[in-house]
């Protein structure tokens, strides 16, 4: 479901910022996923980015002349599929912080 | 530097005190914008809210369908004019874009006062979201930032229906491996919007197959307080 929330954003040709309230349930499964295990390489960039993005996408786009949220939700399609592909852990790693 | 960025280890650390901080932030973002929007005003009464621009067209369309005149929101000649001599927020006029089974929501609120109206119709949208979201993440600290989530605060100042569309996928997220069928009425609700949702049906017909879908943590959760 996570899956389908980003692909529904990047299939439309016709989407507003505002639209992108329903990446939030991706962000938050990503979110709970790594409360629940950990966060993997680039997601906290990556959460925060798109945590962000509206604020931002409709004037960044104007500046740029290039639309920022299409490849940015393409990344977050991709970091959904490797936490969909990671076997689920037995037991849950508790890593001290930072001692990866 | 690369790897500063990729490991973000600035964002982590201290986690909790840092989300603290950011919805402040965002919050004050998002007074700056609406200020900055309260530029020209043309009409005759200043207006009250600087957002809520795609609402006029909601509140209006559910007005005329209050009046018998449902068909007329799809008149533009007579909505536009409908918006513009209410004039509450100045600015264009938008169509209204939604089909028929939206005008009984909008006809809901359109009997109250325009800003109460805004609020209960984004209300109305909002609060299941977020209920769906904190199945989700249970978590205690996740309240705050999902409530000033730049996107939540956003669809909340322009008084468009990104709420009810994002509800509709969080809670056919929630329900879909124990309540399918509630799953499905969720996902109906993008009636409302159809082109977010060429892709459900692949996505069912796929099923168990597809990335994604809630942890089971609220579930085992509940369980251990019982």
């Amino acid at each position: 479901m996570a899956a389908l929330c980003v692909t529904a954003l990047l299939v439309t040709p016709f989407l507003y910022d505002y639209d992108l309230v329903i990446a939030a349930p991706a962000l938050a499964w990503i979110a709970a996923e790594a409360a629940r295990d950990r966060l993997l390489r680039g997601e906290p960039v990556l959460l925060a980015v798109l945590y962000f993005l509206p604020f931002v996408a409709v004037a960044l786009g104007r500046g740029l002349g290039v639309p920022l949220a299409p490849p940015l939700l393409l990344v977050l399609l991709l970091a959904i599929d490797r936490r969909a592909e990671q076997p689920a852990r037995a037991v849950p790693a508790v890593l001290p912080q930072g001692a990866r | 530097m690369l790897a500063a960025l990729r490991d973000a280890n600035w964002l982590t650390a201290r986690a909790g005190s840092r989300l603290r901080r950011h919805p402040g932030a965002a919050a004050a973002g998002v007074r700056l914008r609406g200020h900055s929007g309260q530029g020209a005003p043309g009409g005759a009464e200043p207006a009250p809210f600087t957002g809520g621009h795609g609402f006029p067209a909601v509140l209006h369309a559910g007005r005329l369908a209050r009046a018998g005149l449902a068909v007329d929101a799809y008149r533009l000649e007579v909505l536009t004019k409908a918006e513009q001599e209410a004039a509450v927020v100045q600015g264009g006029s938008l169509p209204f874009l939604y089909p028929p089974p939206i005008l009984l929501l909008c006809a809901a609120v359109a009997g109250l006062p325009f800003a109460i109206a805004w609020l209960a119709f984004e209300a109305a949208g909002l609060v299941p979201l977020v209920l769906a979201l904190r199945r989700l993440l249970p978590q205690r600290w996740a309240l705050l930032p999902l409530l000033t989530a730049p996107a939540v605060l956003m669809n909340l100042g322009s008084g468009q229906t990104g709420f009810y569309t994002a509800a509709s996928f969080a809670w056919a997220a929630v329900l879909l491996d124990r309540r399918p069928a509630l799953a499905g009425a969720a996902l109906g609700v993008l009636v409302a919007k159809p082109h977010l949702a060429v892709l459900v049906p692949v996505a069912l017909f796929r099923g168990a197959a597809l990335a994604g879908g809630p942890p089971p943590v609220p579930r085992r959760r509940s369980r251990c307080a019982a």
